[in-house]
């Protein structure tokens, strides 16, 4: 029986949850959703009448197999990137400074 | 008395050329007491420094062979002090025709520097009077016993004192280098070449200072007396530093 919103709100996620159950992992969780906004809500005054516990979940259909992910790396995602056009970049010729590397040596002995 | 010009010397060190260009290169001072100090020498024309070898011998044409001795001995490393120089000036080195950056050498006089009888005025001779005996500095900056900094595109060769007083009344040098105080050095103009009275004494190590370094150089007067120590040396600067008669 639930007496307030707050309690029919955390019974109604039965529903999206036994649909959630059936999706592969990762789909959207609403059910997790309502539970969060249940949480949120201001406290509203109980209902003046308590209403009876939700219908239960009907049994739903098994859903066809769903594909596999793509072949690609270990995240499923694929190698590769379409849409973009790649162009070579001209090799750089990098220059070194002049203090870059052996300075041939002038030995003195002369003066501090 | 050895060789007496910058020419000779130049040569004898196969820097006096009149084509080419010296490459960039490491000046490595190696100390007696094992420290080696480095500077980095600029490219430059050999051009430049036969350049500086004929002006200076043209320069010190009529002095006593003693001095042009001097400067023959250091020769090469006043060149190299050039070269160090040039890493900033960027410019060459060309002498009495100089301009902009291009580096010249002039002889040191008293003008150049600050008068260490009052701050942050220069000097007007190198005649000094001395009341007492006493421990003066004799080279340092523009206020009171600070040091002698050189800027970015100058430096200073130093080779040797002579003095003219009637009655010298200095007898040691001191020079602190680098904020490293080094041995005193007598200079008892009495007892120098007495057989043709010129009273030169050198200095055992040459000092050059290249851009940015700080030098104090202190004397002992030991007796009161118009002293007449002055410094033999160069100082080399940019052109556009050398316009003033009465202070460059």
């Amino acid at each position: 029986m639930a007496k307030n919103i707050q309690q029919l709100l955390v019974d109604a996620t039965k529903y999206p949850a036994a649909v959630e159950g059936m999706l592969p992992e990762g789909a959207p969780a609403i059910s997790a959703t309502l539970a969060d906004v249940a949480g949120k809500i201001p406290v509203l005054p109980d209902f003046i009448i308590e209403i009876p516990d939700l219908p239960a979940v009907p049994e739903l259909p098994q859903l066809p197999a769903l594909p596999g992910p793509p072949a690609g790396n270990a995240a499923g995602l694929p190698r590769f990137v379409t849409g973009a056009r790649v162009t070579p970049v001209t090799k750089q010729v990098i220059i070194p400074s002049p203090a870059v590397g052996v300075i041939p040596e002038v030995i003195t002995r002369r003066g501090l | 008395m050895g060789n007496t010009s910058v020419v000779e010397a130049m040569k004898a060190a196969g820097l006096y050329k009149d084509t080419g260009r010296i490459e960039e290169q490491m000046l490595k001072t190696i100390l007696p007491n094992g420290e080696v100090r480095e500077h980095k020498m600029a490219e430059i024309d050999y051009f430049d420094l036969m350049i500086f070898a004929d002006e200076l011998d043209i320069a010190l044409k009529y002095e006593n062979p003693l001095i042009q001795s001097l400067f023959a001995k250091n020769a090469v490393g006043i060149a190299n002090l050039i070269r160090v120089i040039n890493v900033e000036s960027g410019s060459g080195f060309k002498d009495s025709v100089g301009s902009g950056r291009q580096l010249d050498a002039v002889l040191l006089r008293a003008e150049q520097f600050y008068d260490p009888d009052s701050s942050t005025a220069m000097r007007l001779t190198w005649e000094r009077e001395i009341d007492e005996a006493k421990d003066e500095t004799f080279f340092e900056g523009a206020t009171a016993d600070s040091v002698l900094t050189m800027a970015d595109e100058e430096g200073i060769a130093l080779l040797g004192f002579v003095d003219f007083a009637e009655l010298p009344c200095c007898s040691a040098w001191k020079l602190t280098y680098l904020s490293v105080a080094y041995n005193i050095q007598i200079l008892d103009f009495g007892l120098t070449d007495y057989q043709n009275a010129y009273p030169l004494r050198e200095l055992k190590q040459p000092l050059f200072q290249y851009p940015k370094e700080s030098i104090k150089g202190e004397v002992r007067y030991f007796r009161a007396g118009t002293d007449d120590m002055q410094p033999i040396g160069l100082w080399i600067k940019m052109s556009s530093n050398l316009r003033s008669l009465g202070s460059n």
